[in-house]
Formats: structure tokens, sequence, C-alpha cells
């Protein structure tokens, strides 16, 4: 460990004295050079030969603390353009992946303590996204979410995420792609970004139907601005999507309805979710409850009533499929704050109760911690009493409430 | 992220600062080696050297930003202009004056990319009055007018007019009285803390906190340059836990006069989280109602201070009220517009993508800040938490994260606990998490230039 250390600080110091020579003149020239507009993207004006070559050397600092020190936080807000140049400038793979990885960490897409990502960043992400070195590719997905979750997201970096989401490119590249085009604010989904979710919808892997969907159903905002073809074409194939062979895709479409409440008629809606109740898995049932709770129907409390005893596990995990850098993937779907299906029927239930005049208070003890089973079962017992009394008072046609 | 720089040793740091301040270049080396949030690069923090014609500082003494640096140069492009806190900056190392960081970052001010600029020169016309109605220094920043916290485009400013990003933890306050909180405070402070959420008890469910405890707590915290932020905890699921309280026993406590005494001019220092989780499930269509109350009576009675609002659904929002525009009214009754909202995240909050989905609906529907009041790893046996995408999207988006919790969680929560049995030098797998990594507290923490 010793001996590492002072490797690691001998290092430092040669990097330092190396470049010190330029000394004072290094100051005066930086700053001449970093108010200096970029010439090209492969060739950055800003830096001075001498402050390049200690920069590559920090590079090859950079490069053997990877392999050197495991995960952990690297200190503070500072440097990006640094790293952002050494993520553009470097040739080898490791170093790119490395620099790269420290963006998220250097930049903001929000807050004055850090800067917002900028120009350099954003060619740089253009750069490597596609890299065939798919270590590379990934750390600049990763390092592109603090460019996506900006309130002006970059269009040259989105355009490039929904072509890569294209169907001619391999699966893992566009599951990846479809993963970064989720990160956009819900409001920011042009409309070539919603119309290559739209073209995910017909993929054959489930994998990237059940992401395409996931980032349709946080799309809302978007989808409403949408020309109404095309968001009747989405709604015709999502509705079609909830009779998939696969649960995870099933529950998702339940999902993208339940979060865009217009996609679809309410009548549509409604009875999608009803339908859904009868799913042979989990996971769907509770989606379906969801979905009700979100339609806002007390009618849906008379079939959602069944499902109260129902201690199946609300869960599915969609394996299959290889992530970017070639290890299998697997896609959680659950519902959440819901572990049962009886827990996402009781807690719908008792929603739609609220909004009901004239009818008697259902109050349950759900909430907070894990509930045991048993507890499940006593606010199951205590819904469907109230249930017993209140039947005849819970409309039986549909009336919306709030 | 699969890639990390090590922290230098103490030795290896006084070595290399020793060299620096010969070596110009140095400086950077040392600072990336040895560097705290406020110390790595300097980045921006000569910025305000420009804005506000001071010179920079010397606080610490341990590295220069070193404009003639690697780091000095780049950082202060983006960034120059950015900090108001000007030459007397808290990161605990300086530049060697505007020959170096200052001079550079002075020169380039005003750099499109730097937000830090605009929240600088914006620093004196904020639309939050709860901080704003008088005037005091600004510590360089000259326009600044803030008197206490208050809210601008969705973040959260401290009485410098700097943003403020909270990082630190829940203590236990309230169940654990009788320690020696002032140790306990010290010790969170030592993590790199920049905040404590006290847990304080209105009477109803636990012993009730004095206005004593309070001034006391309050001091306490400051003295550790931590900012408090208190809470009434009996609240908590109301109505499905047992003995919770509705919203206005907290409201009342807070109105008591000797309370409010010792609440009064600590609004540099104090943020207001009006009641803990107060609604449960079944009293989660009651959340905007009762707390549109709730603020209307606090400012009545002449609080001023910045108020924290927590989530429905026992913090956890799982059905969206909150991040889906639904505290709209409550943020329209704040006559100060000096309001936070916050989430507690937690089993709800198992995946990536419902944590990411959380923060872009949040961020697209509101002017208020985001906070994450509290969160952990897992929340016991009911499931995972996504702390990782939490921390990382929280200080990306800069929102401000509170982890639950110091010490003295129950048996079947004890995986919570941040300290072993209150003892920092023991840190649990969650705490050690928590501060030393990815995006954690030490990594991310700022101090609060309130305390400058």
């Amino acid at each position: 460990m010793a001996k590492r250390r002072i490797l690691r600080l001998s290092l430092l110091l040669a990097l330092t004295m190396g470049a010190t020579f330029a000394g004072a003149r290094l100051t005066k020239k930086l700053a001449t050079d970093a108010a200096a507009p970029s010439a090209s993207s492969s060739d950055s004006p800003r830096f001075s030969n001498e402050q390049r070559q200690a920069i590559t050397q920090l590079s090859v600092r950079l490069r053997q603390q990877n392999a050197a020190v495991p995960s952990q936080a690297v200190p503070g807000a500072s440097n990006a353009e640094i790293i952002t140049y050494i993520a553009e400038s470097s040739e080898d793979p490791e170093v790119i992946a490395a620099a790269l990885s420290e963006v998220e960490s250097r930049y903001s897409s929000r807050s004055s303590q850090k800067p917002l990502p900028d120009a350099a960043l954003e060619r740089v992400l253009l750069k490597h996204l596609d890299a065939p070195n798919p270590r590379v590719a990934h750390a600049a997905l990763l390092a592109a979410r603090v460019a996506l979750m900006t309130k002006d997201p970059s269009d040259a970096l989105t355009r490039r995420l929904a072509n890569a989401a294209a169907p001619e490119r391999p699966a893992n590249r566009r599951h990846a792609a479809l993963e970064g085009l989720s990160w956009l604010r819900p409001d920011r989904r042009s409309a070539y970004v919603l119309s290559a979710l739209e073209q995910a919808l017909s993929a054959s892997e489930p994998h990237l139907l059940s992401l395409s969907l996931l980032a349709l159903s946080q799309s809302a905002p978007s989808l409403a601005a949408l020309e109404p073809s095309a968001r009747e074409r989405i709604a015709r194939r999502v509705l079609e999507l909830g009779e998939h062979a696969d649960p995870g895709v099933r529950g998702r479409a339940l999902l993208v309805l339940a979060e865009v409440a217009e996609l679809v008629p309410a009548g549509a809606r409604l009875s999608t979710g009803q339908q859904h109740l009868l799913d042979p898995h989990p996971y769907v049932r509770a989606q379906a409850a969801d979905l009700l709770l979100r339609c806002r129907e007390p009618l849906a409390i008379h079939q959602l009533i069944a499902l109260v005893p129902d201690m199946a596990l609300a869960r599915y995990e969609l394996g299959g499929f290889d992530e970017l850098e070639g290890q299998p993937g697997v896609l959680l779907h659950s519902v959440p704050g819901r572990k049962r299906v009886a827990e996402a029927a009781l807690l719908a239930i008792l929603s739609l109760s609220q909004a009901l005049p004239g009818v008697a208070a259902l109050s349950l003890t759900l909430g907070g911690r894990e509930q045991s089973e048993a507890q499940v079962l006593q606010s199951a017992e205590i819904a469907r009493t109230w249930y017993r009394a209140e039947e005849a008072r819970i409309p039986k046609q549909s009336v919306a409430v709030p | 992220m699969p890639f990390t720089m090590r922290r230098r040793t103490s030795s290896e740091c006084t070595l290399l600062n020793s060299f620096s301040r010969q070596l110009p270049l140095l400086v950077s080396a040392a600072a990336l080696a040895c560097g705290d949030p406020g110390e790595t690069l300097s980045e921006g923090q000569g910025g305000s050297a420009g804005a506000s014609g001071s010179t920079a500082g010397t606080s610490g003494g341990a590295t220069g930003s070193g404009g003639g640096s690697l780091g000095g140069s780049s950082s202060g492009a983006s960034a120059a202009g950015g900090s108001s806190s000007g030459g007397t900056n808290a990161g605990g190392v300086t530049s060697s004056g505007g020959v170096t960081a200052g001079g550079t970052t002075a020169s380039q001010g005003g750099t499109p990319n730097a937000l830090g600029g605009a929240a600088a020169s914006q620093g004196g016309t904020t639309t939050s009055s709860g901080g704003m109605t008088s005037g005091s220094g600004g510590g360089g920043n000259p326009s600044c007018t803030a008197t206490g916290f208050y809210v601008k485009d969705g973040s959260l400013y401290d009485v410098k007019c700097k943003e403020f990003v909270l990082r630190g933890v829940n203590y236990p306050y309230t169940w654990y009285a009788t320690r020696n909180s002032a140790q306990d405070l010290a010790a969170i402070a030592a993590t790199g803390a920049n905040a404590v959420r006290l847990v304080l008890s209105s009477g109803q469910r636990w012993t009730k906190t004095t206005a004593n405890d309070l001034t006391s707590l309050i001091n306490t915290a400051k003295l550790n340059k931590l900012v408090s932020i208190v809470e009434v905890h009996d609240t908590t699921g109301y109505s499905e836990q047992s003995g919770s309280v509705a919203l206005s026993n907290a409201t009342n406590y807070w109105k008591a006069t000797d309370i409010m005494a010792a609440l009064m001019g600590q609004e540099a220092y104090v943020i207001l989280n009006i009641a803990n989780e107060p609604n449960g499930n079944n009293t989660s269509t009651d959340w905007a109602p009762s707390h549109v109350a709730a603020v209307q009576a606090l400012r009545t009675a002449g609080l001023n201070h910045t108020l924290m609002v927590d989530a429905p659904n026992w913090g956890q929002d799982w059905q969206g009220t909150m991040r889906g525009g639904g505290g709209a009214s409550i943020w329209n009754a704040d006559t100060k517009k000096n309001l936070v909202f916050s989430v507690h995240m937690y089993d709800v909050y198992g995946s990536s993508s419902t944590v990411t989905t959380y923060f872009n609906t949040f961020l697209m529907n509101y002017e208020a800040p985001l906070v994450v009041g509290e969160f952990a790893a897992d929340h016991g046996t009911a499931g995972d938490v996504d702390e990782a995408t939490i921390m990382a999207l929280s200080e990306s988006l800069g929102v401000g994260y509170l982890g639950w919790s110091w010490a003295g969680n129950s048996a079947d929560l004890a995986t919570l606990d941040i300290a072993t049995n209150f003892n920092s030098a023991s840190l649990t797998t969650w705490g050690n998490r928590l501060i030393n990594g990815e995006n954690g507290i030490k990594a991310t923490s700022k101090p609060c230039t309130c305390f400058n």
C-alpha cells in the first residue's frame, strides 16, 4: 500500500514538475487560451502544448488509478473542461471511459454550483455515443444523462439517441438509446423522439417494447402536443400491446394508459383496466388496479374488491437480453409502493372511496412500513366489511370523480 | 461508475501543498488529489472577485486554486462570476489572490455557460421575499439583500445569495433528548454535512421539545456550521398510525409564543419543515388543503423562514400527487414564495426509472425547489431503495438530500442507522455509502456561506 502511495505521489510530482517549467507564462497563456473559442472539434486551441502534455500525463494517471482504485466519489465540482478535453482527445478507451465516468459529477443539469453541459461536452458525447468499444459507448451514455436532463437538452444529442434507437440498429444499442431518451424531461420529448419510441413499439424483443412503453408513460405533456394522427397510432399500438404474451409488456401498456390520461377514450381506458384485473400475472393485475385508481371511476370498486385477498407478489423480472457491455440484462417491473396485488387493490379502493359523497369513509392501516401478510389481510377484511355496508351507495354506472 | 481518484493522505497533501505554493501547476494536482468540493481546482470560487471587486481570499490556506493551473483556467472559464462569496470562500482552500484564480476568472466573468454568474447577478432580484426584506452584506455580492434563506428559479439560496444545496442527515433528537446532542451534532458536522434535520415533538406523542431545547439545538448546529431543518414528528402517518395527530397541531406548535421567539431571527440558519409526513394514505386528499392552511397560518403569525412541506402518502408520494403539480395551491398560498417541497424516498423508489421520473416530473411542474428529506439504501425488509440514482441525480440537478438517520432506529429498520450506536467512528454500510460513497456527503457537500 505504502509503495503504491509513493508511486502515485511520484506520478503527481512528475506531472507537475514537468509542466512547471512553463511557470508563470502558462498562467497568462491559460487565461488567453481558455477564453478563445474552439477552432474545431478535433483541435481545441484552449490549451498550450505544455498544458496538453500535462493533460496527457494526467490521463495516464487517470488510467492507472482507474485500475487501482475502487469506485468511490471524486470530490467536487471542478475541472469539467479538463475531463471533457481528456475524453475528447484521448485515444485510449480506458482513459476515455474513465474521463466520461467523471462527467456527471463535474457538470450540473441545473444547479449554479457547477457548469451546465456545454458545447464541448456535447461534442464529446456525440463522438463517443456510437463508439465501437461498448465500454466507451456505455460510459458516454451515462455521461449523457446530465445533458439530457437539462431544461433545454441538446437537439443534436437527442437526435443521435433517436437515431440509435432505430430498428436497424443492434438490440443492445437500441436498448441503451431508449434508456437515454427516457431521461429527457416529460415535456422535452420532441416529435422525433416520440417517433423513435413509437418505432420501438414494433420491436420483436419484449425488453425493447417494455422500455419504450416506460418512456412513453413518462411523456404525457409531449404526447399531448403531438399531432392527433400520430397520437392515435401510438394509442392503438399501446392497446394492442396490452395483449402481448409477455407480462412486462402488458403491464407497461397499462402503465402508459394510467399515466397518459388522454391517450385513449375514458371508456377504453376503464374497460382495459377492468379486463386486466383477471390477468394471469400478478404484476399485471396490480398494474390494472393502479390504472383503475387513475381512472377515477368509483364503479371499479365493485371489481377491485375481489382482489383484496390476492397475496401474490406484484413483481416481474424480464430477462433474456444483453446490455451494451454484454452482460445479461434484467428489467424489473413492479408497482411502486404496492408489494402485493392486494395492496394495489386496497389502495385503489381507498383512493376511489375518498371522493364518494354520501359514503362512509374507508380507513385502512396500510402505509408507512412494510405490511405483513396478516396486516394486509386485516385491511382486506376492513375493506370487505366497508364494502358490504356501502355497496348500494357505490355507483354502478360511470361517474368520474376528481 | 467504476472509476475514481483516491484522495490523498494528509501527509501527501501536506507535501503537495508545500510545493504548490511555489509551483503553480502543482496546485491543480494537489487540489485534484486532496480536495473536497471546496478545494478541487476551485471552480468558480474566485469568480466573484470579478463580480464583487473583492480580492480573492486566503482562508484555509491549504492550496491555491491556481489560475495558472489546468483546473483553475478551465473551471474558471466556465464558471467565472459564479461565486458571490468572493475572496472569502469557505472551501478551506483558496487562491493566492487575483494573480491566479481571482485574476483569471475575473477577467472571464460572465461566460455564457456560467450559471453561477447568473445566480450572483440575480441575488438582489429574487422573487422570494421571505429572506429578502432588508439589506445585508451579501459577502462579496453588494447587490445581495437577503436576510435569510430564499427561493429562486427552483433553487434555494442562502443569506449571502449563494445557492445552497442541502447535504446532511436526520437526527432523532426527540427520542434521544437525554443524549449529548452537542457531541452528536459535532460528529455529524465532521462528516462534512452542511445541514441536519432535527426530529422534534409538539408534545402529543412524545415529550415536547421546549423553546429552550430548540434554541440550544439551533445554536449548537450553528456552532458546527450546520443549517437546521426543524420538524414536528408527531404528525407522522396521520391518520393510519396510532397516536399520530393532524397537521394543525404542528402549526400550533410553531405559532406558540415561546417557540416563535426561538425561531425569529434565525431565518438565515433555520428551515422550518412544518410537519413530518402528516398525511398517510387515508388523508392524502387533504394534503394540499391542510398545508395551504398551515402556510397561511405561519405567515400570518410572522414566520418568514423558508418552509418545507412533506409529500403525502407517508412522504413517499406514490400516487404522484405532489410531483404532478398538486402542491401548486400550497406554493400559491405562500405570500413569501419561500417554500420547498420534500419527498421521502424509500421502497417506492427502488428503481432508477422511478427516481428519474420523479425528479423530472417535479422539476417540470414547480417553481419551488425539491429536497429528498429522507432516504436510505433500503427500507428494512420492505425493499431496496435506489440510493445511487437518488444521490447521483440530486447532485447533477442541485437537489438537496438528507439521509435517514443518524442512529437509534428500531430493530426492524436498523439498516437505516448511519452511525452504529451514535458512534461516528463506526459507520454502518448505509452510513459509509451516504457519507463516503459516490455522490455522498463528503464529496458533494458545500458549507453554507451563511456562516462566513
